[in-house]
This record gives structure tokens, C-alpha cells and sequence, in this order.
């Protein structure tokens, strides 16, 4: 872990964001979590394997996102997966990149920027 | 299979280090979205996916090289910083086998391949020994005039220069510097460095004087005992140059 402050993360890469984002209601590997994206934001997002394992051996770095040693799901037979966790630090950066982007959005709107809803 | 082998190629952009530890994953993630693509009959996004391949290979792989770099020079540091010692010690035996390497080889470069000065095409100069000799530095001449020896005669110089055929000009000159005695005009003697060359040293050398102008040829030839200057030591001596340039000066060779 470089740093125990989440800010001193922040801004955060768009593909570390939604790694964070695909990490946060389940453990996933690699492909799940690009899927997941995909999902998301209607294709409109897709990791390829060089950003997504680029992204993650840099976030496992920064104690952001963990290895899990074995698999979550009982079911799954494939062994060659590797399968990755949110941290409770990740869980704070993530937090602290949503209140960033909330004072942006809400600085645009108060400045009459885009409208409010 | 031919794809994944591709695909295994293309890793290879990426560092080792980064390769054993994500390059399994990677072609998991990659055959997988190569068959969900070919499952589904999409050939446009089979194109896409070998082109973000490719990208990621031109973009992601050398960032993941200096990342690499970067950490091994952090790694560096904080060794040495945990060593000091050892790492005055290193970086001193660095420095000085750097320092004496670059003296050597500089050294070597201007004595053997440096072109020499000033001289108008040096690489087309040749010095000319004996030719019975094995070598114009062996030999040495101690005053005899029998045995072996290096340098020519000048009247064997006298005959190269006006009969040989293969050099465009000649020119002789004394081996070493010595020490004269000078008199410039209405001045006191004073000792300058100079040695004896012959007619033509300067114009085969291609070289001209910055003042005045040099003796020639026809001059050496001629029955007089002109000498020119070429070096003076002194400032009284430099400060004479104007006056005396290529005059006949009185002059001797100190022991």
C-alpha cells in the first residue's frame, strides 16, 4: 500500500473506477469484472485485457483490490481463474472519488453549467 | 489455437515480470472474448478485439516497461541508501574506472586516431624510414655512420624528393625540438625552441602562416642560411615575429 489517505488516489483512472465499481457487490476474476463493465454502461466501456490487468496490478500496489487465494464461488471449475476483492481502503477510496465527482457535478449545476434534477 | 498462439506472441511486449504474473489471465480473458465473439457471429468484433490487442501492446506495455524500471531503480536506492559504504566504495571503484578508461582511451584516440591539426588532409601523410629497417621507431642513431638505423639521410631525402615519382611532395624535418640561440634585429640573443626542417615543410603539410609568409622550396635550394621562425617562446620573442618573419636571422643550436 503506497498510502494510507484515499485522496492522495484521487482522480482515479476510469478503468481503476469501474474495476472499483464491478468489485463492489462481489468478488470477480478478470473476465467477469470486463463483462460487468460492459454490462454497465451498455458497451459504451470495454476494458481490454492490457488495461484491466495493467489497472489491477496497480491497484493490488496500492492495497486498493486483493487476490483471493481460493475461489469464492464453490461451483466453478476452472482453477486457472484468479479472483480479486475490494479492500476496506479500496471501499474509501471509492468513496472519496464519489464525493469528488458529486462537488464537481454540483459545482457545474450550480454554476448553471447543466440543469439540476 | 492459431489465435491464441498470436495472442501469446503479442505478450511478449510486455516485461517478464508482468507476463508470469498476468500473461496466463490475459489469454483466458482474450480467448474468451475471442469465442463469445465468434459464437455470436460478430466478425467486426473479432477485428476489434485483435486491434485493442494491438494497442495495448504499443500503449499499455511499454508504460508497464517503466514501471519496471522505476521500481527497480527505487529498489537500487533504498539498497544503497541502507548500505552507505558499500556504495562509496561502489560508486568510487565506478568513478575511478570510468575516469581511467576515459583518460586511456582518449589518450589513445589523439595519438593514434585523431587526425593531426590544422594539416590539410593528414590522412594522406606518410613518414618514410629506411627502407632496410624493420620499422621507422626501431633503430636509433647514436652518431655512427655504420649499423643500423631509422631515418634517411638527407641526401637520400634529396633523392626521394626529386626523382620518386609516387608522392605528390617531400618534405624533411628534424626529429626532435632543440634549443637556439636568436638574435632578433638589434636585440639581445635569446633562446627559442625550433627545429630544422626543410624547403616545403609548410606547403606540404598545407598549412600557412598566420602573418607573414613561410620560406619555400627555391629558398632552401638557394646557397644561404635563412631560417625562418616558426615557434618562439618569450614574450619579447612573439612581440618580434612581425619584424622578422621569414628573414635570415643569426642564429645557433645550443648542446
Amino acid at each position: 500500500m503506497t498510502d494510507s489517505n484515499p485522496d492522495s488516489l484521487l482522480p482515479l483512472p476510469t478503468a481503476v473506477f469501474h474495476i472499483l465499481i464491478a468489485l463492489a457487490d462481489r468478488d470477480r476474476h478478470g473476465y467477469s469484472i470486463m463483462q460487468d463493465v460492459v454490462a454497465r454502461t451498455g458497451g459504451k466501456v470495454q476494458l481490454s485485457a492490457g488495461t484491466l490487468y495493467s489497472s489491477i496490478r496497480r491497484m493490488l500496489e496500492q492495497g486498493v483490490i486483493e487476490e483471493l487465494a481460493e475461489s469464492p464461488d464453490p461451483s466453478s471449475t476452472d482453477e486457472r481463474r484468479r479472483y480479486y476483492r475490494l479492500t476496506r481502503f479500496g471501499r474509501r477510496v471509492a468513496a472519496a472519488e464519489v464525493d469528488r465527482l458529486n462537488s464537481l457535478v454540483q459545482q457545474a449545476r450550480a454554476t448553471g453549467l447543466v440543469r439540476g434534477v | 489455437m492459431r489465435a491464441t498462439a498470436v495472442y501469446r506472441a503479442l505478450l511478449h511486449c510486455y516485461p517478464a515480470a508482468f507476463r508470469h504474473e498476468y500473461g496466463n489471465q490475459m489469454l483466458l480473458m482474450f480467448a474468451d472474448q475471442l469465442g463469445e465473439a465468434r459464437r455470436t457471429g460478430r466478425r467486426l468484433e473479432q477485428a476489434a478485439l485483435w486491434v485493442r490487442a494491438a494497442v495495448d501492446a504499443l500503449t499499455i506495455a511499454p508504460k508497464e516497461h517503466g514501471h519496471v524500471i522505476l521500481r527497480d531503480l527505487r529498489y537500487a536506492l533504498r539498497t544503497m541508501a541502507a548500505a552507505p559504504s558499500f556504495t562509496t566504495v561502489a560508486i568510487l571503484s565506478l568513478a575511478l574506472g570510468i575516469g581511467a578508461n576515459t583518460a586511456i582511451f582518449t589518450l589513445w584516440n589523439d595519438v593514434l586516431h585523431s587526425p593531426l591539426p590544422g594539416v590539410h588532409k593528414p590522412e594522406q601523410l606518410v613518414m618514410l624510414s629506411n627502407p632496410d629497417d624493420a620499422g621507422m621507431w626501431t633503430g636509433r642513431w647514436d652518431g655512427r655512420t655504420d649499423g643500423p638505423r631509422s631515418w634517411l639521410t638527407y641526401g637520400e631525402f634529396e633523392q626521394l624528393r626529386d626523382h620518386a615519382e609516387g608522392f605528390s611532395s617531400l618534405m624533411a624535418s628534424e626529429s626532435s625540438l632543440s634549443t637556439w640561440q636568436v638574435r632578433f634585429e638589434g636585440s639581445a640573443w635569446e633562446e627559442v625552441r625550433g627545429r630544422l626542417v626543410s624547403g616545403g615543410f609548410f606547403q606540404v603539410l598545407g598549412v600557412s602562416p598566420a602573418i607573414g609568409r613561410v620560406f619555400t622550396t627555391a629558398e632552401d635550394r638557394a646557397e644561404t642560411s635563412t631560417r625562418s621562425l616558426v615557434t618562439t617562446t618569450g614574450s619579447d620573442a612573439s612581440a618580434a615575429v612581425p619584424t622578422c618573419w621569414a628573414r635570415s636571422l643569426p642564429c645557433a643550436k645550443l648542446p
